[in-house]
């Protein structure tokens, strides 16, 4: 080769591999990029399949609680009856029970009012109840409000900018295949020279889109990141409703047992009897109208201190730290 | 010849090349900076509502566990009440159910996230 090619071919063949091995890297970077982005997806859609199927179990407790307001209100219809009977022996008996008319009939417009939830005065307890009905007795407010269920659809993908392109790596990989320098190849590697920045250019190119495609799913990993993290936050309010949803179920299914019980043992003729009957059926009835979840998200007095503070105590006790938010004492240590 | 390749290369291709290897450095410098920001971003939002439910598991699993124990106390007392006919445990035991009922945990949610936000609020647990 002449002489003077020489630093033509060195500087061209340099211009080369320099764009070559940009366009490379970049690919290299869209393909990291890409596969991180797709295994951090992977990772969120298991968590979130876990957290729905947590999210419909919570509404079968919520039917579940449905189910033991039925029963409750079953038993209160019994006791209605039970009233009704000592009213005819006695008509003061139920005044005596501190229990007035007014109550007697509050009670059965409780009665009525849980069978149009059911669909209609023709409806019946005894017979079992829907599970829509059962959602409609047990929610008494959305279980939307604590858990949001989101999406992933809109992260689940990059855009366009991070499909691989055959003809890039051609770019890249079929320059440096081009070998053979000869005059013939000196005429291309001077037509090389030319393009040498245009080469690199391309190159720097690719680059600064690889660093764009970085981006976008640097951005798209960041929100699905923060989805994860808000469904186990969503997931610890579930547990609350479903810890609530057991409170009011134990409540309900003890007062109706012993409802059941009392009414089997009491005689309409005996004051004290219809007395602890009607006690009993209004528990009942108070604890069938309490909701598991609130209708307004108002906060209660009771969360308010004197000053502004939300305070949960830990017991008096030392070394103890369970809370006590009745009293100085956890439950434990005011029964001793 | 040479003179006016050197020449040509001196004008044409030298210059665009340094000028591109600097846009280069330039443009990933930039969209570095941009991906750290996003980081920086995420991992505080993480932090964030990380801590959130902790707090929230740790409030309501308290609180919770609390009037599990009393309830089981006045289910008891309630049983004892009705298999013993005895009117005055009975009240105390329906008041006691009924105390714990009407208390809905779950109304602290919404006062809950509002000044879990809130520096000047206090949650001592």
């Amino acid at each position: 080769m002449p002489l003077p090619f020489i630093p033509i071919v060195i500087i061209g063949g340099a211009a080369l591999l320099t764009g070559g091995g940009l366009t490379l890297n970049a690919q290299s970077k869209i393909k990291k990029a890409k596969a991180e982005h797709e295994a951090t997806y992977s990772d969120y859609k298991v968590k979130y399949d876990n957290y729905t199927v947590y999210y419909a179990g919570t509404e079968k407790r919520l039917q579940e609680v449905g189910q033991v307001r039925a029963d409750g209100m079953q038993a209160v219809r019994e006791a209605i009856d039970f009233i009704r009977k000592a009213r005819l022996v006695n008509p003061n008996i139920i005044s005596d029970a501190d229990f007035s008319i007014q109550d007697l009939e509050s009670l059965d417009q409780a009665y009525g009012d849980i069978l149009k939830i059911l669909g209609g005065a023709g409806s019946s307890l005894a017979g079992g109840v829907g599970a829509g009905a059962l959602t409609a007795l047990g929610a008494h407010g959305a279980v939307a409000a604590f858990g949001t269920a989101s999406t992933g659809a809109a992260i689940g993908s990059l855009s366009g900018a991070a499909a691989s392109s055959a003809t890039l790596a051609w770019f890249g990989g079929g320059a440096l295949a081009a070998g053979g320098l000869g005059i013939a190849g000196g005429t291309a590697v001077l037509g090389g020279i030319v393009a040498a920045p245009a080469i690199i250019g391309f190159g720097v190119f690719r680059q600064v889109k690889a660093g764009q495609v970085q981006k976008e799913a640097a951005e798209k990993i960041r929100k699905i990141k923060v989805n994860e993290a808000e469904i186990g936050r969503d997931q610890a309010k579930l547990r609350a409703v479903r810890e609530r949803c057991c409170e009011v179920q134990r409540a309900g299914h003890e007062l109706t047992e012993q409802l059941k019980i009392a009414l089997h043992n009491a005689s309409p003729n005996i004051a004290e009897d219809v007395y602890r009957i009607v006690q009993i059926a209004k528990a009942l009835r108070a604890v069938i109208d309490e909701s598991v979840i609130p209708a307004n998200q108002q906060s209660s007095t009771r969360s308010q201190r004197s000053n502004g503070s939300l305070t949960i105590k830990t017991c008096a006790v030392a070394g103890c730290r369970r809370q006590a938010s009745v009293g100085r004492h956890c439950t434990g240590h005011r029964q001793s | 010849m040479v003179g006016q390749a050197a020449a040509f290369i001196g004008a044409q291709v030298i210059p665009p090349t340094i000028s591109g290897i600097r846009d280069y450095f330039c443009a990933m410098q930039e969209e570095n900076t941009k991906r750290q920001a996003i980081a920086a971003n995420r991992d505080v939002l993480i932090v964030r509502i990380t801590a959130e439910k902790e707090a929230i598991l740790a409030y309501f699993s308290q609180r919770f566990a609390e009037c599990r124990a009393a309830l089981d106390e006045f289910f008891e007392l309630l049983r004892h009440a009705v298999d013993s006919r005895d009117n005055h445990q009975l009240n105390v035991a329906l008041a006691g159910i009924l105390g714990i009922i009407q208390d809905n945990p779950l109304d602290d949610f919404e006062t809950f996230k509002q000044q879990f936000h809130d520096p000047d609020y206090t949650i001592e647990i």
